[in-house]
């Protein structure tokens, strides 16, 4: 037995001491369990946890972007933003989801059932509806509903409609282009490219903006070439044209042939692009510058075209018309549909002779042929400022068969499109210069900037001047009495065209599809100053299909209206005459034909000549009997000058003359 | 002051050091709960600095408490402790069943004293501390017998907790179990006893985690956050992230993301992980620092002290802030179910400030009292 001594107080003393220091370590340990935790917590990635962190902050929605305007040449807005609201749901936050819903589904016109199905979703932000208007958003805040929050998008809205609807394309719900000038120009029109990163907080509200909202590229307003007024009028006539023929489709084009300016590129079926979801595919599509189609007899112009230039005909030499029937060398038969026999190249330009002018194709040659047709820009694209263009089909000249340039001659055998034959035709109402079409004018920036400019481009000379003159008057015989087109004749100004009805390609087994036809003209007016040069186009019109009966009332219907809308002067048809005989007299000349840069004393003014597509040599030759002073800039022919042509000025002014090489 | 024995009992100055750890994180509450509720008060109230005015009264009122209950000796709290123990059970009765009590989200713990809004759960710890001071002091000589050392310092703090569990306050009567557990420990309650205690705690704890389904939601949110990321485990994953978010230096004083209705309660229960958002790992040292040093000048302070009421008295205000720090922390990092406890000094929250404040006042007077020749901390006998 072992005895102690026991001092109670002494080891309650000791016990409590001992306690303490428990407590005080446990203390310790808990806060260094936490500071443990802590730490990992803390000072490694979690990448579980930073997924969600993602998740939740950010908010991928390409909201806040808009779009700035489009606009005709004078102004007129074509395309706009403008404010809408857009409802989206944090269901988590919704208490009640069948109430919620029903009311919701009062307003919005959605069903119900499809609501609810949102609202079960796991996501803290969902789509109610986009894009309502205002007295709608008014509406839905009226309801005051838990969990649904409403933020205000751009839509594009375009005032004018299916008005040049084609090509203005279309932008999505996210403000993305889809197609047309919105996509060509997008990175002016689109405030801002970046997917928008916005940091969000739990209630999808969005706080923070990234530093840089416009991105770098510069923006502004895109001011097209287009002419309202034209536009409508060309559209107008197209629609009503191929409903009255029941055609499949249409084109109607306008451009200025001197500047390249398209005022007016309406198709049929129109597209409207505010309702672009319930729009065809096939309705989507520029024709003009996306569809091929073989030209048919407005193709004979560029035969004659490239046989005058290059003198492989005379004016006066008769071709031996068959009267009508004529077999070729590997027993294939041309015809025409009516019989003649021995016609000049105007009259077979005039009567759209295929063996006239597959006669005047022979002489001309392959090689020769071929290099015009480039040189009028088939086979190439346009450079037109429209996103999809197409350059059409022109097969290589050492790929023709024997009879192909032949064929080629009335336009068949290659692929062109609306605005290739529009273009080769301004290039003959321009003097034989073939210009740069332009869509887009402008583009001018919030502060009055202009960012861009278009430029004035001359792309080829396929002809000479004089060729060109000739060429006018005989497609002014076109629409002339015995011409294949009397139905565009217009009384106030004359006009110069032609006719082409080509029978439409079988794409799958090749040959041709019987009784479908593309019917069309293009011409220009006033033919001796050409101001306007215009194509109709319509496919498949049923009943009458020739292009002189279907294309050209509408081509003169869309001419005249579009003339007197630019305050062009009448001419009469006296003038006409006039003119007529007076060329016809140069016509005879033809060989020895004089220059058009001659001076002409008006009192005691001199009448400034038209100097553009004239060499420098000729000019230079003029300058020296004009009692004025010459300023030149750049060598190979004429583009532009200063004063204007046919402008009065007094001896010892000063004329500017720009050069430029051609190729 | 008869009672003091002037040869054994030293006075001085209160504890400097003590009162600059209440005032420095008392601040970074201030600020914290400026931080964290300003989208929240901006939203609610249209004034960003509603919570920060509201909390700067409190803070100015619990220093005034403080300035005012450090003068007072702390012997005196011997007679109040019945008085006292009578007004926390009829505010408690009141709270529970008068028209005075406040319901707030389905918790009935509040009683409306004209403008106030008082929890009467943070008068009732401290009447428990000032009750088991008193009672640990009487009986330390008899706390071998379980009918007299314990029974008693159990039952009769018993009933207060009982009535913050009719409050549906789980988390406050599960500190207030740990306290006077703690306590007992401290004042010599043998193991043995101690054991049993736990094996009667541990049914009746479960019983009532099953009683109530948001507890039961609870537990299954903690033990895995992931199973339901949207439902149980919002918030915990919520809180996990503003720490991870936070890294080590943090995002910055007010630059918090979580805060923005990501995370429940962030200026409140929460706050603590706003904090670990902002200021980073360093932050959350920073701040557990200031706690371990308050709870180390708080034991200091009692260890010192000349009598056992006061040793008792100084212990349990250190253990009821200690502990409910440690428990608060621990919660918002996962380490335990989420409780509903705010953090001492830092969160939002008036009468706990108050209260908070007013027992530092206590520990700052013990702090004046000092037994002569007091043997330093764990001296080795």
């Amino acid at each position: 037995m072992s005895v102690r001594f026991t001092n109670p107080a002494l080891e309650r003393k000791a016990k409590a001491e001992k306690r303490l220091r428990i407590f005080y370590f446990g203390l310790c340990f808990g806060y260094l369990i936490v500071v443990g935790k802590a730490v990992t917590l803390m000072s490694q990635d979690n990448q579980k946890l930073e997924k969600i962190a993602m998740s939740q902050y950010r908010a991928a929605i390409q909201k806040f972007s808009d779009r700035s305007r489009v606009l005709d040449r004078k102004g007129q807005e074509f395309a706009i933003s403008t404010p809408t609201w857009s409802f989206y749901s944090d269901p988590r936050e919704i208490k009640n989801f069948s109430e919620t819903a029903s009311l919701l589904a009062g307003v919005l016109n959605i069903p119900k059932e499809t609501l609810e199905q949102k609202f079960k979703e796991k996501r803290k932000f969902v789509w109610i509806k986009r894009r309502v208007d205002a007295t709608t958003m008014e509406k839905i805040n009226q309801l005051n509903l838990n969990g649904i929050y409403s933020i205000k998008e751009n839509m594009r809205l375009y005032p004018h409609g299916e008005l040049a609807g084609s090509v203005m394309g279309a932008v999505g719900i996210d403000s993305q282009a889809l197609g047309g000038i919105e996509l060509a120009y997008d990175s002016y029109l689109m405030l801002n490219q970046e997917p928008g990163m916005y940091l969000r907080d739990a209630r999808g509200q969005l706080y923070l903006a990234p530093p840089n909202l416009e991105s770098i590229s510069p923006k502004g307003d895109v001011y097209l070439t287009i002419d309202k007024n034209i536009q409508f009028f060309a559209e107008e006539a197209l629609k009503r044209a191929a409903r009255t023929y029941s055609a499949k489709a249409g084109v109607a084009l306008i451009m200025d042939p001197e500047t390249g300016d398209i005022m007016a590129m309406a198709n049929y079926p129109s597209f409207n692009p505010n309702q672009f979801e319930k729009a065809d595919f096939n309705v989507w599509r520029n024709r003009a510058v996306t569809d091929l189609y073989e030209p048919g007899s407005t193709f004979k112009v560029i035969v004659a075209a490239a046989a005058l230039d290059h003198r492989s005909i005379k004016l006066d030499e008769k071709f031996n018309c068959e009267r009508g029937s004529f077999v070729l060398e590997d027993g294939e038969a041309i015809h025409d549909h009516d019989p003649y026999g021995l016609l000049n190249i105007s009259d077979i330009i005039k009567v759209s002779s295929n063996i006239g002018i597959y006669k005047v194709s022979q002489r001309l040659g392959r090689e020769k042929f071929y290099q015009t047709i480039k040189d009028f820009g088939f086979g190439s694209k346009t450079g037109v400022d429209f996103p999809g263009e197409i350059a059409g089909i022109l097969r290589p000249v050492q790929k023709w068969r024997p009879i192909e340039a032949g064929t080629i001659s009335f336009g068949q055998g290659i692929g062109v499109t609306s605005l290739q034959i529009l273009s080769a035709f301004s290039a003959i109402a321009n003097g034989g210069l073939r210009v740069q079409p332009h869509l887009v004018e402008k583009i001018v920036s919030k502060n009055g900037e202009t960012l861009y400019q278009k430029e004035h481009r001359v792309l080829a000379r396929p002809i000479q001047e004089e060729t060109a003159q000739i060429l006018t008057q005989i497609l002014k015989s076109v629409v002339a009495k015995g011409g294949t087109a009397p139905l565009a004749t217009i009384e106030e100004y004359p006009v110069a065209g032609k006719t082409g009805t080509s029978q439409k390609v079988d794409p799958k087994r090749g040959g041709y599809l019987e009784g479908k036809y593309i019917a069309s003209f293009v011409g220009y007016a006033p033919a001796d100053h050409p101001k306007l040069v215009a194509l109709v186009l319509l496919d498949e019109p049923q009943g009458y299909y020739y292009g002189g009966i279907v294309a050209a009332p509408v081509f003169k219907e869309i001419m005249l209206k579009s003339l007197n809308y630019l305050g062009v002067p009448p001419q009469g048809t006296s003038s006409e005459v006039l003119v007529a005989s007076k060329q016809q007299s140069s016509l005879s000349h033809f060989g020895f034909m004089k220059t058009t840069t001659e001076i002409k004393k008006e009192g005691n003014y001199f009448k400034v000549p038209d100097f553009r597509g004239v060499s420098l040599r000729q000019v230079l030759k003029t300058a020296g009997d004009f009692p004025v002073a010459m300023e030149f800039k750049g060598r190979g022919e004429a583009i532009s000058q200063s004063p204007a042509p046919g402008t009065l000025v007094a001896a010892g002014s000063k004329i500017y003359v720009e050069f430029k090489p051609l190729y | 002051m008869k009672n003091w024995d002037e040869n054994t009992v030293r006075h001085t100055r209160f504890d400097y050091p003590l009162l600059i750890i209440v005032v420095l994180l008392s601040g970074l509450g201030l600020t914290m709960v400026f931080s964290s509720s300003a989208v929240l008060a901006q939203e609610r109230f249209g004034d960003g600095l509603f919570f920060l005015k509201k909390m700067l009264t409190y803070a100015c009122l619990g220093f005034a408490v403080m300035s005012l209950i450090m003068r007072v000796p702390y012997l005196y709290w011997k007679k109040l402790v019945y008085p006292l123990f009578i007004i926390s059970f009829i505010f408690m009765l009141l709270t529970l069943y008068s028209g005075l009590g406040l319901t707030v989200s389905g918790a009935r713990r509040w009683i409306i004293l004209g403008p106030f809004h008082f929890q009467t759960s943070e008068l009732a710890k401290i009447v428990i501390i000032l009750f088991l001071a008193y009672s640990l002091e009487r009986k330390s000589e008899k706390m071998e017998r379980f009918a007299v050392g314990v029974a008693p310092n159990i039952l009769i703090p018993g009933i207060l907790v009982l009535m913050v569990l009719f409050s549906k306050d789980l988390g406050t009567a599960f500190v207030m179990g740990l306290l006077i557990v703690t306590m007992l420990f401290l004042g010599g309650t043998s193991f043995k006893h101690l054991f049993f205690l736990f094996l009667g705690a541990v049914p009746m704890f479960f019983y009532l985690i099953f009683q109530e389904g948001y507890r039961v939601r609870r537990i299954t949110g903690f033990l895995n956050p992931w199973a339901d990321r949207y439902g149980a485990g919002f918030q915990m994953i919520q809180s996990l992230l503003a720490f991870s978010e936070g890294g080590i230096l943090g995002k910055g004083l007010g630059a918090g993301q979580q805060k923005l209705f990501y995370l429940p309660e962030a200026h409140t229960d929460f706050i603590f992980s706003v904090l670990g958002e902002e200021l980073g790992l360093i932050g959350v040292i920073m701040t557990i620092v200031f706690f371990l040093l308050f709870c180390h000048r708080g034991i200091k302070i009692a260890t010192q002290a000349p009598d056992l009421f006061g040793r008792y008295l100084g212990l349990g205000i250190v253990i009821l802030i200690g502990l409910q720090s440690l428990l608060n922390m621990a919660v918002v990092m996962g380490l335990l179910p989420t409780k509903g406890l705010v953090l001492p000094f830092i969160s939002y929250g008036g009468s706990a400030l108050v209260m908070t404040l007013f027992s530092v006042g206590i520990l700052l007077n013990i702090s004046m009292y000092q037994a002569a020749g007091t043997p330093p901390m764990f001296k080795k006998r």
